[in-house]
């Protein structure tokens, strides 16, 4: 296993467009790319990471909504520079791969999101509330299932990634300017 | 009248320009000797923002109370005047950001998570 580095914008390779995995390449590379975004995105940290924002354009996603688990005790975190507690979360680790959104709601739902290719940026972006996904698994089994909440949230965020997508691009022109230049701002200041 | 600001704008002239470089020497020199591990420090909070729009409203209190017993002295000196007109600019401006930071810091909470 190993960490992979993100890409983060303005990286033209998150323009890309994902091609579907073909039944040939069900196998321990794939296993490998998993095991690695898997790892990548509790690094970072983050929810939810697609195969395109490691620079690998095929339709694979990694989930984990990572809940609070009130049974175990607080793990010490200075990911933000700061010695700091965070409650101790479960591992609920979802790989979805060659993902279809079906059905999504006519309701729509407001999340304030955050992307691991867009740092220290979050805006409100709304989505279809539920939707229903169709995917398969790493032996290439498929399945149907229906998402709601933060699950349905945050895998039409990922999905967008396969388009080419960012959440940043659900926003108004003047929006995405501004966040464009707090951006490049923030990077200047690294 | 366009005498007296003349004679402000001569005198505070240096100052201008002298006091954004002591700013930021003496703003380097200090961050440079300071043996504080960053990461020791709490993350910063609101009310941390507000304690110390306090202190620069205290600042500026005091600088204006100054800036108006100079003004009216027999004697008044521009260049205190200048001086102290900056310290009130400087203070008006630090707790107009510091204001702005707390309300930030109050309506940001808990960062969302990122996918």
């Amino acid at each position: 296993m190993a960490i992979r580095e993100i890409l983060e914008v303005p990286d033209p390779r998150l323009k890309t467009i994902s091609t579907p995995v073909e039944p040939h390449e069900f196998g321990d590379d794939l296993r490998t790319l998993v095991e690695d975004m898997f790892e990548t995105m509790y690094d970072a940290p983050g929810i939810g990471l697609a195969a395109i924002q490691v620079g690998v354009p095929k339709r694979v996603l990694v989930i984990d909504l990572q809940p609070d688990d009130p049974d175990a005790p607080p793990v010490e975190c200075s990911h933000d520079g700061h010695k700091h507690t965070h409650p101790a979360t479960k591992k609920e680790p979802r790989v979805f791969i060659n993902p279809v959104i079906l059905d999504p709601a006519d309701e729509l739902s407001t999340y304030q999101e955050g992307c691991l290719s867009v740092p220290e940026i979050y805006a409100d972006v709304d989505r279809p509330a539920t939707c229903r996904v169709r995917y398969q698994d790493l032996d290439g089994n498929t399945h149907e299932e229906a998402l709601e909440g933060l699950m349905a949230t945050c895998l039409q965020h990922e999905m967008d990634h396969l388009e080419g997508i960012l959440f940043i691009d659900h926003l108004s022109r003047l929006k995405r300017a501004m966040v464009l230049k707090k951006l490049e701002k923030i990077r200047r200041a690294a | 009248m366009i005498a007296e600001i003349a004679d402000w704008v001569g005198t505070a002239l240096p100052i201008l320009l002298l006091f954004p470089l002591v700013w930021l020497v003496g703003g380097f020199l200090l961050e440079s000797i300071d043996p504080r591990d960053p990461r020791d420090e709490p993350p910063r909070t609101a009310a941390n923002a507000l304690g110390d729009a306090a202190a620069w409203l205290f600042v500026m209190g005091l600088c204006s109370y100054m800036v108006v017993g100079e003004w009216q002295a027999q004697d008044r000196s521009w260049f205190w005047l200048g001086l102290l007109s900056l310290a009130l600019i400087e203070a008006l401006f630090k707790l107009v950001s510091l204001l702005r930071e707390a309300r930030r810091l109050a309506a940001q909470g808990a960062p969302e998570p990122r996918m």
